[in-house]
């Protein structure tokens, strides 16, 4: 605590040293009526001002019980120097009053002698009080603004640093009260000047009694009271506590007056060190305590207040670097938030797209066309519209209905446009009224030039709702499965080839009636060749799921969709894309369709099969065969040949057809060149242009 | 050119798969397939046969004994190879696994190939298309 004292005219500062006078101090606050502590008093420099002054900068500094502690006891000490100093300063002005007087009452006693009368003694007396008085008051009026000086300076000094706008508003409010005091005070003084009363009491109250001489001087300012009790010398205990509560009770001394009062009555106290978190002058002040809390700051305010005021630099600089770390990190997060949106976005546009070609490729199926409910679904190997498959189910001119379902080899992008290409292709041949084998066979020398080295398979289908007949054509592609018909009765023999395989296809045809209700699947090879338990699926296993369809599932339009979960929830590996499209022909027109035909069972059979041969195949193995897969027997086998190699030497190509309908197979060899049938069908493709 | 050479490929295919390569004649080489042949396994039949292709004109003989299942991506190699045969070359399948059959069959390819039961058979033919050829 060195204090400057440099700038005090009243009080040597030569003699006080600080350790020793705060010792003293401390002792003169626990016995203060001992004269030593008076002296000690005496001489203990101007350092009220500041040590005054430092008590309200110090509760602030609260973090530690032991700091809080530390505190209390300095600032206890602090007061009680400042008592001191006061003391002293008064002592000295009365000293220095009294003497003057004294002169001036010698002089004027040695003027009287020598003048004209003897003396009188009532007016020198006057004479010497009002001197002595106004002396006094000049000393009590300097001293205050050389402590209230300091103190500014001091506080200045202390809230360089750390200290809040809160705390400087109050000092601004403190000092202003301060100069208020002092200017009552001055006037207080005045008046007693002027009326010269309580004459030879004045140096008597030099000596200590200035705490109860005037109200004034002692309420309206801290110090002023704080040097006033600590005149009152032989009670300066109880002296402290009243000049304690009279600040208390002058409302709005503010954090200066309770600075002192704090140390005083810590003192008085011996030095509790009950300091805690709420800082050590804060809590001993007692009753200078409450004039601050009931100003309307909330202790929950001072808390955070003084929480925030002790935390050190280095603990600045962390928060600091914490607050820009988590600046950074909400800058990252949003920029991040905002690419993720945009992303997002983006990938909303293209599974949109993707969704629209989807839809290009794989159309959404009529629910209903005429009597028959069809529905279709697609089960991608992986991702969105990977793989080569596609379907399509539309009306024919005359009234009946066309399906196409393929599967072009390869997937993903490339297999795309060869998708599209297939479909229309087919559907415009279809369109144009070929049978499904016609449409094949004129459309597969076109495609296979475009399809450029790869090649599809295909089954197209026609549906006669009047005949209830199912006309179907293969190009290297799983029949389709009826239910009531035994898949494995399938004839495959002289199957025809792909599309783009090099060899001519739709050479194959096959004719089934379907007398009842019933449900035709048309779908591609991914279907049965899921794996269950490393097996195949297999066209059996898909003719089971697909009579059992009909009891699981109500919704006409999600048999397709429900057929392919069946085979997905059956099996354990899907390496290919799977596509299935269902015809769900009801049974209410088979009587109609019986009426033409009376002899027709009810149970769906094969009608027909057909093979074209070119020559070369008319010699080869598969056309036997194919007779042979149908139950045609020696020798009508070997007959119908003979008149299909005929045919096809005269013509390029003969027609074998089978007829099942009966009780024995019955073939037909027929004409059947290729030529005239792409002359018609180029004829009718352009009457569906007109 | 009596050495006989080797080549292997393992597929981490569930059904593990093998193609082995050896010299049947001066002038044939036979390519054996292990496994399912799907998918999978397709490219490296696909690989395979180029590699013989580029090697020369050299008559093939694709050994089907062991295969249980060909899907249409398989059968899309193989056509692709019957198509890309040089003028003289041939290409023979010996098959008398009936699956595999029926798979020819049903995709109407059993038309494209030259299927035979055995390796003689194989042999046999392409030697003897070759020595007509010629």
């Amino acid at each position: 605590m060195p204090r400057r004292s440099g700038a005090r005219p009243l009080i040597a500062p030569s003699a006080s040293l600080a350790l020793a006078s705060s010792i003293l101090i401390a002792l003169a606050a626990l016995a203060p009526n001992g004269a030593a502590a008076k002296r000690t008093e005496e001489t203990t420099t101007s350092e009220a001002a500041p040590a005054v002054s430092l008590a309200p900068a110090e509760p602030a500094l609260t973090k530690a019980q032991q700091r809080a502690e530390r505190q209390a006891v300095r600032a206890e000490r602090q007061a009680a120097e400042a008592q001191a100093a006061a003391a002293a300063a008064e002592a000295r002005a009365a000293e220095h009053a009294a003497k003057r007087a004294e002169h001036a009452a010698v002089r004027e006693a040695r003027k009287g002698a020598d003048g004209a009368s003897a003396s009188p003694p009532a007016s020198a007396r006057a004479g010497t009080q009002s001197a002595a008085k106004a002396d006094t008051t000049h000393a009590e009026k300097k001293r205050e603004h050389e402590l209230q000086a300091e103190q500014r300076r001091h506080e200045r000094e202390v809230n360089g640093g750390l200290l809040n706008p809160r705390r400087k508003t109050r000092e601004a409010r403190e000092a202003a009260e301060a100069k208020a005091s002092e200017e009552e005070a001055e006037g207080g003084a005045f008046e007693k000047a002027v009326s010269g009363s309580g004459a030879g009491r004045a140096p008597v109250a030099a000596g200590g009694v200035s705490s109860s001489e005037g109200g004034s001087p002692t309420v309206q300012s801290p110090s002023t009271s704080a040097v006033a009790s600590a005149h009152d010398g032989r009670a300066a205990r109880t002296a402290h506590r009243r000049a304690s509560l009279r600040r208390g009770a002058a409302a709005g001394t503010g954090a200066f007056g309770l600075g002192s009062g704090t140390a005083l009555a810590a003192g008085a106290e011996s030095g509790s060190g009950e300091g805690g978190a709420s800082g050590g002058g804060g809590h001993a002040s007692g009753p200078g305590h409450k004039p601050s809390a009931a100003k309307g700051e909330s202790t929950i305010v001072r808390t955070v207040t003084q929480i925030v005021g002790v935390i050190p630099s280095a603990l600045w600089l962390l928060i600091g670097l914490l607050a820009l770390a988590a600046a950074a990190f909400a800058v990252a997060s949003r920029v991040a938030a905002g690419r993720a949106r945009r992303l997002d976005r983006q990938r909303q546009a293209l599974l949109e797209d993707v969704g629209l070609l989807q839809a290009a490729l794989l159309p959404e199926l009529p629910e209903r066309l005429g009597p028959v409910a069809t529905s279709a679904a697609y089960r991608p190997a992986s991702g969105p519209g990977a793989g080569g498959d596609f379907y399509d189910v539309f009306a024919l001119p005359e009234g009946l209905l066309a399906v196409i379902v393929g599967d072009v080899s390869g997937h993903g992008r490339e297999a795309l446009p060869h998708t599209t290409l297939l479909r229309y292709t087919l559907r415009a041949y279809m369109e144009a009224g070929l049978a499904p084998r016609e449409a094949l066979r004129a459309a597969a020398p076109a495609l296979e030039r475009q399809l450029g080295g790869s090649f599809a398979t295909v089954v197209l289908a026609s549906w006669d709702p009047r005949g209830r007949r199912l006309t179907y054509a293969c190009a290297g592609h799983p029949h389709p499965i009826v239910t009531g018909l035994d898949p494995s009765k399938s004839i495959i023999a002289a199957s025809a080839p792909p599309i783009g395989a090099g060899n001519a296809t739709g050479s194959r045809q096959t004719v089934l009636s379907i007398p009842g209700a019933g449900t035709a699947c048309f779908y591609t090879d991914g279907v049965i060749e899921a794996r269950t338990s490393g097996e195949l699926y297999g066209s059996d296993r898909l003719a089971t799921a697909l009579a059992a369809l009909r009891a699981e599932t109500a919704d006409a339009s999600l048999q397709a969709a429900a057929l392919l979960d069946r085979v997905a929830s059956e099996t354990d590996r899907r390496p290919d894309d799977m596509a299935a499209c269902l015809l769900e022909l009801a049974g209410e027109e088979s009587r109609e369709g019986r009426a033409g035909a009376p002899c027709r069972p009810s149970a769906p059979g094969v009608l027909r099969e057909e093979l074209v041969l070119d020559a070369r195949e008319a010699n080869g193995k598969r056309a036997r065969r194919f007779l042979q897969a149908a139950g045609v027997g020696e020798p009508e086998l070997g007959a119908s040949l003979e008149k299909a190699r005929t045919i096809a030497a005269e013509h390029g190509s003969a027609l074998l057809a089978i007829d099942l309908a009966g009780e024995r197979p019955r073939v037909s060899v027929l004409q059947d060149n290729i030529a005239p049938l792409r002359a018609r069908a180029l004829a009718r493709t352009q009457e569906v242009a007109l | 050119m009596q050495a006989v050479k080797e080549n292997q490929n393992d597929e981490p295919s569930e059904v593990s798969f093998l193609i082995t390569r050896r010299e049947l004649a001066d002038d044939t080489s036979l390519l054996s397939v292990e496994g399912d042949l799907d998918l999978a396994s397709a490219p490296s039949l696909k690989w395979a046969l180029a590699d013989l292709q580029a090697a020369g004109s050299r008559h093939v003989v694709v050994d089907l004994a062991k295969v249980n299942f060909i899907d249409s991506t398989a059968l899309g190699v193989l056509v692709g190879a019957q198509r890309g045969l040089d003028p003289g070359v041939k290409l023979a399948i010996a098959c008398a696994e009936e699956n595999v059959l029926r798979i020819f069959e049903l995709t109407g390819l059993d038309g494209m190939f030259e299927i035979v039961p055995t390796l003689q058979d194989a042999l046999g033919y392409v030697q003897g298309s070759t020595t007509a050829a010629g």
